[in-house]
């Protein structure tokens, strides 16, 4: 992370545009050791949290991500975090983005998924919100988890 | 070469995240 992505261009700018950054080095003594970990279990590293300012976390995950990816991951949390929030609008608006200028980061089927979901629940139960981001994921992305989770769209009232 | 300005201290973090957005917690195992 230290090597590639954190120094990076478009990463700097994207944390720096509504994120706070802190890191810890899980082989070292820190005073803040038992705190920053009492989120849950680090087993490797690099794990990643994003969380509010609550300490409530939106999303965790363990692994390198190259410089898009990345920043990408940081746009859907955001999204996310909206979400949660009861904030639709914004969510849907975030996960359109993602959609509409994703170029190639490995985030666009499980977007897809929450554009559908933030669509429903951002226009009162709009099933044809849900139903046109679901049909394009379960038919883009048949191989992938949230394409299967996705197919159920097939089942859904008119 | 600009870098993430890192937080020192997690109760700062937090309290800058009320402010500034989602706290971006990154676990490392770097061998010293």
């Amino acid at each position: 992370m230290d090597a590639v992505t954190y120094p990076n261009d478009t990463v700097l700018a994207a944390v720096e545009l509504g994120f706070v950054p802190y890191k810890i080095n899980m082989l070292e003594r820190h005073p803040d050791f038992k705190e920053a970990c009492a989120g849950g279990r680090v087993m490797w590293g690099p794990t990643i949290v994003i969380a509010d300012s609550r300490g409530s976390e939106v999303r965790r995950w363990v692994g390198w991500l190259p410089p898009h990816s990345f920043t990408a991951e940081l746009a859907f949390c955001r999204a996310l975090a909206d979400h949660t929030h009861g904030k639709f609008a914004e969510a849907l608006a975030g996960f359109d983005a993602i959609v509409e200028g994703d170029s190639g980061s490995e985030i666009l089927p499980e977007a897809l998924y929450w554009q559908g979901v933030a669509g429903f629940m951002a226009g009162q139960k709009d099933w044809g919100a849900l139903r046109r981001s679901w049909t394009r994921l379960a038919e883009e992305h048949p191989g992938n988890r949230f394409g299967t989770h996705a197919s159920v769209i097939e089942d859904a009232p008119d | 070469m600009e870098t993430i300005g890192w937080v020192e201290a997690l109760a700062d973090a937090k309290t800058r995240a009320r402010d500034d957005g989602l706290l971006l917690l990154t676990y490392l195992f770097a061998p010293g």
